[in-house]
């Protein structure tokens, strides 16, 4: 009894607030599950079927009307590439891969029409993607988090501008970024595609940050380290962000599940990544005519989409329980494409509750 | 209230133009819409360029050309509107087509809106009531696979197995035995997993429930009734009595003499009423009609609730106008189950009942239930693929809602006072987990009015949102203004009514 008790003592006593949130995380099934299948699903992308390093990596034909990519491919270790049009195996181009016998075969995930090999297609697809979904979330977070401290630790006149600022970029509805990006300049790469959208998606989480800034300015290690002599900068940066990572992290994860389904139905609409380049979104607009006749187009895409929406959402989920165990939000996904106003507008509220 | 409800309507009155310019500034840029007609070498092409440059003005710079289009806009606190034409539908005044497109898409989005919040609601409070239930886990894995499932490639799945497979099953409507055991055993879990209790009573519910699914499945196969649905007295008799009971059930329990006697009036009004009603269905099909049935309905809940009812008079005739308003629904799936075999006479031969394209069969033939059938068939899945993802999140939201609710200290108290669960969880912890889902669905409105652009395109509906698509592909800056123009206001003014709701609901809430 006596040694189960001070067994339990010695466990409170060494727990960090970092070691409590990690063992929380850790304990979430669903969260690492999630963890696991995306690094597995990136480390296959990107190394099935390498990477292009440099350039725009668009496709575009060259002299000898042949594609080329633009920029340095470093090829990975499968043996066909997304671009060219290879003999077609099966008849149909029916997938090769059975499971009795267990066999991958020269197609795993079939051929089209034109013979391209669907698995090279969908892995650079998935690159295309992924890679979207990762600067902007980067570049949401780092403006994000930048306007809202700004705007919750100085308030005043500052504040208000920033956040009516901030109401206008909400209204801007995201197919019109699209549009620009698609038609103005011709489709870009996926990287300028991610960098554009990324000036303008962060408004929810600048909205959360501004709510986290302006009940922590009025603790007591605020006025301690004021006192102290610590600077503006200082006290943003020192003080009270490592006391709302919580929030960030956790709307980052949620933002980077719904940036991956923008991306892919900005895609799907024509808009965004525009053929011959090549997006998860982009593979199922293409082919979303032949799903009677040739469903392993559709199928292999589209489950992975699902599959890395999944495990983010499931990270998110896990990250959020390890940060703040009683907090349960889930955000309203919409399909009309102003899904960036209404998670916007929800980001309010929990500040409207947050100074409650 | 008004005070803030005023403050806050100008602000974002003042939002809504800088972001109407910023919008109208990147539509400019992102292309020429005369680029088709310069390369073009038809002969005729240089006047229509010469002719769209003036009628769009496109010789002022876009900057001062969005002061053109908003003294236009402007023009509609006179009474005067003017938000240009919109090339790309045969210069069609704009406000004409946003008018068609606006009726199209609120269609769609009621149904969809309505079926997300009443069966999220319904399954969210009942995994919270079966807190880390094995059914609770389920359901919370799927919220998560539907709320990450894109809408684009689950429409086009819903478009091969929801219609041209099920219009294919239709026409020869056979179940492999094995599949029926399978339907049979899958309901029975599911039912076993929401009642929970006892692993006796686990057991009992899961052979009723399974066996009920599997004999009626396999008897509604052998009289062949999905060749020919209908429902019949018989039929009109079973749906009554599954609706007054999920509604008494719901709402006072099978305990309260009053309610039963109350209902089995209202009920039987119905079931003497069925017979008559249908002269009056074949020769008035007229939609008031049908309003007029809707206030019989309700005048009927109200006489019984009356003469029944007692002391709890008004908790009685709201629970019995549910029920009258419902089996009145039922007697309206009958009449139009009656037209089924004619409506597919009628139909082009590759289409079935469940359609892919567009709001309706053009130039349909027959009276009322005729379209009403055929509009039932065009809503289904464009309804089923909006509706997913809130579902899905409108899920979540009341379980969580109605859980932080259960602990809350005035539960406890009223769980104290010796009240039936019933009465905790429907009159206690259900109506204040709903005021954040208010709110919720009230944003979400807002938002949805801009249309759902995929579904839209992929169910070909002539909605806000392919107009805004077809606007935005044909570069027409008049038409993608008028869309922005209306969605962006009434996301505002949706966003205003939710904090208003939100204080009015929850007096703790202050505007300031």
């Amino acid at each position: 009894m006596k040694n189960t008790e001070s067994l339990k003592r010695a466990d409170e006593a060494g727990v960090s607030q970092g070691e409590l949130i990690r063992k929380r995380f850790l304990k979430h099934k669903g969260a690492i599950a999630g963890v696991l299948t995306l690094i597995f699903i990136t480390l296959l992308s990107f190394t099935s079927v390498g990477v292009v390093i440099g350039g725009t990596g668009k496709l575009f034909v060259d002299a000898t009307g042949n594609f080329a990519i633009d920029g340095f491919r470093i090829p990975g270790w499968w043996q066909y590439n997304w671009y060219e049009n290879y003999d077609i195996v099966n008849t149909g181009g029916t997938p090769t891969f059975t499971l009795a016998p267990f066999a991958f075969g020269e197609h795993p995930f079939g051929q089209d029409t034109l013979g391209k090999d669907i698995f090279a297609r969908v892995m650079r697809g998935i690159q295309q993607s992924l890679t979207v979904m990762f600067v902007i979330g980067i570049m949401t977070t780092v403006i994000g988090v930048l306007v809202g401290a700004i705007a919750g630790y100085f308030r005043g006149w500052l504040d208000s501008v920033l956040m009516r600022f901030t109401d206008v970029i909400i209204i801007i509805p995201v197919l019109i970024l699209g549009a620009v990006v698609g038609k103005a300049f011709s489709g870009g790469s996926a990287l300028f595609l991610a960098f554009f959208l990324g000036l303008f998606l962060w408004t929810g989480l600048s909205r959360l940050v501004r709510a986290e800034f302006l009940s922590l300015r009025e603790r007591e290690f605020v006025d301690a380290a004021r006192v102290a002599g610590a600077g503006p900068g200082r006290i943003i940066f020192k003080h009270i962000l490592p006391n709302a990572i919580g929030v960030i992290i956790v709307n980052t994860t949620l933002l980077m599940s719904a940036a991956i389904l923008l991306e892919t139905s900005l895609s799907f609409l024509g808009f965004g990544i525009t053929a011959p380049d090549i997006s998860l979104g982009q593979i199922i607009s293409e082919y979303q005519e032949a799903f009677s006749t040739r469903p392993w187009l559709f199928w292999w895409p589209g489950l992975f989409l699902i599959l890395i929406a999944l495990s983010i959402n499931f990270i998110g989920d896990g990250l959020r329980d390890a940060f703040d165990p009683r907090q349960r939000r889930f955000a309203v996904k919409t399909d009309g494409l102003f899904a960036g106003l209404i998670s916007s507008i929800r980001g309010a509220k929990g500040g409207a509750n947050a100074k409650k | 209230m008004i005070a803030f409800a005023v403050r806050r309507l100008f602000a974002t009155v003042l939002v809504l133009l800088a972001a109407s310019f910023v919008v109208y500034l990147l539509t400019a840029i992102s292309g020429d819409p005369l680029l088709e007609l310069r390369g073009s070498s038809d002969p005729s092409a240089q006047d229509k360029i010469a002719y769209l440059t003036k009628a769009l003005n496109l010789d002022t710079p876009p900057v001062f050309r969005y002061f053109l289009w908003l003294a236009g806009v402007g023009g509609c606190f006179i009474g005067q509107c003017d938000l240009g034409i919109a090339v790309s539908r045969g210069e069609q005044p704009v406000i004409e087509a946003l008018a068609g497109a606006m009726v199209s898409t609120i269609q769609l989005l009621t149904l969809a809106t309505i079926v997300a919040i009443v069966l999220g609601v319904a399954i969210g409070m009942s995994t919270a009531l079966r807190q880390y239930s094995g059914y609770d886990y389920t359901v919370t894995f799927m919220t998560f696979v539907f709320y990450s499932l894109p809408i684009f490639w689950f429409a086009v799945l819903l478009k091969e197995w929801g219609a041209i497979r099920f219009n294919r099953f239709l026409g020869n409507p056979e179940i492999p035995l094995w599949m029926v055991a399978l339907i049979a055993l899958g309901t029975g879990a599911a039912w076993m997993g929401i009642v929970g209790g006892s692993s006796k009573l686990r057991g009992q519910v899961f052979l009723i429930s399974g066996g009920l699914t599997f004999v009626s499945l396999q008897s509604l196969l052998m009289f062949g009734w999905f060749e020919k649905p209908s429902l019949g007295l018989f039929g009109i008799i079973l749906g009554s009595i599954i609706v007054s009971a999920i509604v008494i059930s719901l709402t006072t329990g099978f305990a309260n003499r009053k309610m039963l006697k109350a209902t089995a009036v209202v009920v039987g009004f119905w079931l003497v009423a069925w017979y008559p009603l249908q002269f009056l269905f074949f020769f008035v099909p007229e939609l008031w009609t049908l309003l007029v049935l809707v206030a019989v309905a309700i005048g009927v809940a109200y006489l019984a609730g009356t003469i029944f009812g007692g002391d709890d008079k008004k908790q009685i005739i709201r629970a019995t106008g549910i029920i009258s308003i419902l089996v009145f629904g039922v007697l309206i799936i009958d009449r139009v189950l009656q037209v089924w075999s004619d409506y597919q006479k009628i139909i082009p031969q590759a289409q079935g009942i469940i359609s892919t394209i567009g709001a309706k069969t053009p130039n349909l033939q027959g009276d009322m239930w005729f379209a009403m059938l055929d509009g039932f068939g065009h809503l289904l899945l464009p309804t089923i693929a909006l509706s997913i993802g809130s579902l899905a999140a409108y899920t979540r939201y009341a379980r969580s809602s109605l859980l932080e609710v259960m602990n809350q200290d005035y539960v406890r108290t009223a769980r104290a006072k010796g009240l039936a669960e019933r009465t905790v969880i429907m009159r206690h912890a259900f109506r204040n987990a709903m005021i954040p889902i208010v709110t919720i669905v009230a944003f979400d409105i807002g938002g949805l009015i801009g249309g759902a652009i995929i579904t839209e395109r992929i169910f070909a509906w002539q909605g806000m949102g392919s107009l805004f698509n077809l606007g935005l592909q044909a570069l027409d800056l008049n038409l993608v203004m008028g869309v922005f123009l209306i969605t962006g206001f009434v996301a505002v003014v949706f966003n205003v009514i939710a904090d208003i709701a939100y204080a009015a609901l929850d007096p703790r809430i202050r505007l300031t």
